[in-house]
């Protein structure tokens, strides 16, 4: 396997989309806390939607990478092409930083967001706060995409 | 802001106060704390009407008990969004002649609630009877009839794992003279009568309990158990109409929901000016008020005062008052105002930015949502929605400026040819065979990401240079000349010329070189003055910490990077979605697939990505942009007005 390009490129592929279990993780937690704030006041259930929501992007970032990688390989169109094995390394590395960056700070960010809904059961006006100190975790997701993008695009 | 002391005569106190809500100019202030100081103290008390809140406070909650008693049987349909409807005064002052009428309907709205709330207990009562009695149906002696003057009978039940022959041997050891017999049994229990001498009543039962026996006292029941059972049943059926008759006429009343509304409103602004009188001082005679007047509205308010012939005073705000804030925004610009809101309110008398941020935050949220479709479909619902519905307040702002952001939207899937992704690529491909391709107008990021992520940071940088520009326009103002230039213009030149060291050799020349050099002192010039304010070596701390601050520059413009993040993900995953419908093919069937996913996918997608847009534009303003300036912590001015919630009363022209 190691000495098949596509193979790589593809295990490269389905490491960006790994993203998806911290987001799965992250999206959990967000929501455990979101029922509990929901269960003393029914009201609140669409601003709760909207903090559970946060940590889904981690999940959407490896999505588009794998995505990507699939597209420029030409797996999604059927014919795909043949890589050498330094270009699936390429592809497989593509894959690694948003892989493993989205899923961890998926769920740091999802811990942020139950303790964002928290502050937002006990004090509604200060929900922005709250979705400003869950979205500073995503800034390192978002940097680990924009590292993807930049292999991926070089290769 | 400005501050306005008024005394005035006692008797006027009331006209004044009802004047001051439609003026909507006012901010009353407690005045409470100054009867701590002597003069005060001795001359004044505070004013205020404990008796008559507590009088209209309890007509409001018995109002809403009935509105709640509406929302909950009278099956109207809520409206998407909930708008205060528009009257006329002579409407409004109609209101209280009706108060009779209203006052009757939610007494009787209250009462039948109580009616239904007794029958449905009644009917949990009759359920949990049958329950009890359904087992015993083949014990047919009637249960008033179950002791005579010597004789009685014990009912009753025991768990399945007890053995039944242990109970009779319970029995046994006391008299001989019994009879028992098993009625009935099911998965858990035994039913179990015993017929037995009435003197030995209270031992057997004793013993009988040791014996995991429990007894169950029916004997005041009358009729035999089936009697009993479909009497509670026909009951039922009694009470369950009698319930549906009360939801017919719940459903009628609701037909008059609104009379309740606007008596509802009517008693709020009543209330409102009678709390009002608390934060009032006086004595016999006349009264005294102090409040806060935005600067535009002093001349009405001077004209309000005159009129009622009071005496007054208007002052500059002293340092340590709490004074509120209120925001001018042209009103293009209102709707983001909501964005401030959503952060807080900047501190009074610092600067208030939100006219300048307002088309980053929406050339922002365009880039990052960026499809051209997705941008029409806000424009179109959200246009219809403003049209429609009187919104106000916040929810007005949010529609409004998510209005704009569709425009913004809608301009930057032009530019990057973003229409439901490749939605008409696909179609052309799957459906026709044929090669068809909306160009962008300027290029697609999915072809070329790094030419966007430059385009990012480079708006980055802009924005956070204007940002910087704030703080030294504040400076300069405040004459603080040696800021301005410390902290203000050797940033400039710092970040300048790093870029140009790195980056200049695109433009060729001596860039690199002047860049260099140029970093090279602002640095060392960041290091001798980060540590201006302090002593020693704090000097030395205070540089060296200055200069570090280099990479939280590195971290803010780096952070700009979410918005190519955020604008690939809303193409790339419209793609996938596109793709996917494709999947099936062409022909009906593959037709019928496709519009499935496509408007399952793309609805998906709207909603994630139009969060994230809203969410992450937002956070660039209020992490990199205001983190250069800004100062927040302000009240916002609360005037006195009628605060009403369902009715709008339109002042005469």
């Amino acid at each position: 396997m190691l000495t098949d390009g596509n193979g790589l490129a593809l295990i490269g592929a389905a490491i960006a989309a790994c993203a998806g279990c911290g987001s799965g993780m992250g999206v959990g937690i967000a929501g455990q806390a979101a029922a509990g704030v929901v269960a003393s006041d029914p009201k609140k259930f669409g601003r709760t939607l909207i903090l559970q929501a946060l940590p889904g992007t981690q999940g959407i970032y490896g999505v588009v990478i794998a995505f990507l990688i699939m597209v420029k390989t030409g797996f999604l169109s059927g014919g795909m092409i043949d890589l050498s094995v330094a270009e699936g390394l390429y592809y497989l590395a593509a894959g690694i930083p948003i892989g493993v960056v989205g899923f961890l700070s998926g769920i740091g960010q999802g811990r942020a967001a139950a303790s964002a809904l928290q502050l937002m059961a006990k004090r509604q006006d200060q929900m922005a706060k709250g979705i400003i100190y869950t979205v500073m975790v995503e800034t390192y997701a978002i940097l680990a995409f924009v590292v993807s993008i930049l292999i991926w695009l070089r290769v | 802001m400005q501050k306005v002391s008024v005394i005035g005569l006692d008797k006027i106190k009331g006209r004044l106060i009802a004047r001051m809500m439609d003026l909507e100019a006012v901010q009353l202030t407690d005045q409470t704390e100054k009867l701590t100081e002597d003069f005060w103290a001795e001359n004044t008390v505070q004013d205020g009407a404990q008796d008559q809140v507590t009088y209209f406070e309890n007509k409001i909650s018995r109002s809403s008990q009935a509105l709640d008693i509406i929302d909950q049987y009278g099956e109207l349909k809520s409206p998407l969004f909930k708008t205060r409807r528009i009257i006329s005064k002579e409407e409004a002052a109609s209101i209280p002649s009706q108060e009779i009428a209203t006052e009757d309907l939610i007494a009787r709205l209250i009462h039948l609630n109580e009616e239904l709330r007794s029958k449905r207990d009644e009917i949990n009562k009759l359920d949990l009877d049958n329950m009890m009695f359904e087992p015993w149906r083949d014990f047919d002696v009637p249960l008033d009839q179950t002791s005579t003057q010597t004789v009685t009978t014990i009912m009753g039940v025991l768990p399945i794992a007890y053995d039944p022959a242990g109970a009779e041997g319970a029995v046994k050891s006391i008299t001989e003279r019994y009879v028992m017999k098993q009625v009935n049994e099911d998965k858990t229990m035994r039913y179990l009568a015993f017929l037995i001498p009435k003197e030995n009543e209270e031992d057997i039962l004793a013993t009988l309990k040791d014996q995991g026996f429990q007894a169950l006292e029916m004997r005041s029941y009358k009729g035999t158990v089936t009697e009993n059972i479909l009497n509670n049943q026909k009951r039922r059926i009694k009470l369950q109409d009698e319930i549906d008759q009360i939801r017919d006429e719940i459903k009628e009343l609701a037909a008059q929901k609104e009379h309740i509304e606007d008596y509802q409103d009517i008693l709020t602004v009543e209330l409102d000016k009678k709390k009002t009188r608390s934060k009032l001082l006086k004595t016999k005679k006349t009264f005294y008020m102090e409040g806060w007047v935005p600067e535009g509205r002093v001349e009405a308010v001077k004209n309000l005062l005159d009129a009622n012939e009071c005496y007054y005073e208007f002052s500059e705000p002293q340092e340590g008052d709490d004074v509120p804030v209120m925001l001018k925004t042209s009103k293009f610009f209102k709707p983001v105002e909501a964005i401030t809101e959503m952060y807080s309110l900047p501190a009074y008398g610092t600067f208030d930015p939100t006219t300048i941020f307002a088309l980053w935050y929406i050339c922002f949220f365009g880039m990052m949502f960026s499809d051209a479709c997705y941008g029409l479909l806000m424009v179109i619902v959200l246009g219809v929605v403003l049209k429609k519905y009187n919104l106000e307040g916040t929810m007005y702002k949010m529609v409004k400026l998510l209005f704009y952001c569709g425009i913004s939207t809608t301009f930057w899937g032009v530019m990057f040819g973003g229409y439901f992704g490749n939605l008409f690529t696909v179609i052309a491909e799957t459906f026709f065979g044929k090669t068809f391709k909306i160009p962008p107008l300027w290029f697609d990021p999915l072809d070329d990401p790094l030419k966007l992520l430059i385009i990012s940071i480079a708006l980055g940088v802009a924005h956070l240079f204007l940002g910087l520009a704030i703080q030294g326009y504040l400076y300069l103002k405040d004459g603080k000349v040696v800021d301005f230039i410390c902290d203000i213009v050797l940033w400039y030149t710092t970040i300048i010329g790093l870029f140009l060291w790195i980056g200049g050799g695109v433009i060729g020349g001596a860039a690199p070189v002047i860049g260099k050099w140029m970093s090279i002192i602002s640095i060392v010039g960041l290091a001798l003055t980060g540590g201006r304010d302090r002593k020693g070596a704090g000097k030395l701390v205070g540089g060296f910490s200055n200069v570090y601050n280099i990479t939280s520059w590195l971290s803010d413009i780096l952070s700009y990077a979410r918005i190519l993040a955020l604008g690939l993900a809303t193409g790339a995953i419209a793609q996938v979605v596109n793709t996917m419908g494709a999947l099936a093919g062409g022909g009906i069937k593959g037709a019928v697939v496709f519009l499935l996913v496509f408007v399952f996918g793309h609805l998906l997608n709207f909603a994630i990505n139009v969060l994230g847009a809203f969410i992450h534009s937002a956070r660039l303003q209020f992490v990199e942009f205001f983190g250069k300036f800004y100062e927040d912590g302000g009240e916002a001015f609360e005037p006195l007005r009628k605060n009403t919630k369902y009715i709008k009363i339109e002042e005469s022209k």
